[in-house]
């Protein structure tokens, strides 16, 4: 397995685990808060999440490069293709959720809502990137 | 690439024997890819770039139709 292969799937499961838990745990409860969060509540929330995503990636490539460190890391054209291909078809999955939240923004939703689907879209298609990535490193 | 084999067919493993059992990471470092990618081409599971076809045929001192082919449909 290359190492933009073992990247891959260790972004896929971190992101999966760290907003795994925002979206199934913490979301929900301070969406039944009345009044809604404000904006800056949210925020203040997911920064720590997003600096814990990062520090992940960081640590478990950081593990990845000491345990072999011949492998240069760097990209051929076979990883670029698999990349450019799955940021593709990715793309369209984040335009829909930009579209589902402009809809809550017309429909008067509160901007918790509207920040939420826009991050979940942004979540989702970075999700639906890395599944293509691991499917295409198998299949190509 | 895609799915399944591609119908540019080559001799990469036939090319190594010949190179005195060349290994899959010298080729890869001589050319300037992964192990993965040569993996991959010798399976018939990808068809490189043509700059990386010449390079992989350079590699064996051969010309690129000795090394890669097109298969013409059943």
């Amino acid at each position: 397995m290359s190492f933009h292969e073992k990247s891959n799937l260790a972004v896929l499961a971190l992101l999966t685990l760290v907003f795994g838990v925002y979206f199934l745990w913490l979301m929900p409860q301070m969406a039944v808060a009345d009044p809604l969060p404000p904006p800056a509540a949210v925020a203040g929330v997911l920064i720590p999440f997003v600096l814990c995503l990062v520090v992940l990636i960081g640590v478990v490539h950081l593990v990845f490069k000491l345990r072999d460190l011949k492998e240069k890391g760097e990209a051929d054209e076979r990883d670029r293709l698999i990349e450019t291909r799955a940021e593709a078809r990715a793309g369209f999955m984040l335009a829909l959720g930009v579209f589902g939240a402009l809809t809550l923004l017309l429909a008067g939703a509160a901007p918790f809502w509207i920040a939420n689907a826009l991050l979940g879209a942004l979540v989702l298609a970075e999700l639906v990137k890395g599944v293509l990535r691991a499917i295409a490193y198998r299949r190509s | 690439m895609g799915k399944g084999k591609t119908r540019i067919a080559n001799s990469i493993r036939e090319q190594r024997f010949h190179a005195g059992e060349m290994t899959q990471q010298q080729l890869a470092d001589a050319v300037g890819v992964t192990r993965q990618t040569v993996i991959a081409m010798e399976q018939g599971r990808y068809s490189p770039s043509l700059e990386v076809a010449f390079r992989v045929a350079r590699v064996f001192g051969k010309p690129l139709e000795e090394v890669f082919s097109y298969e013409d449909e059943a």
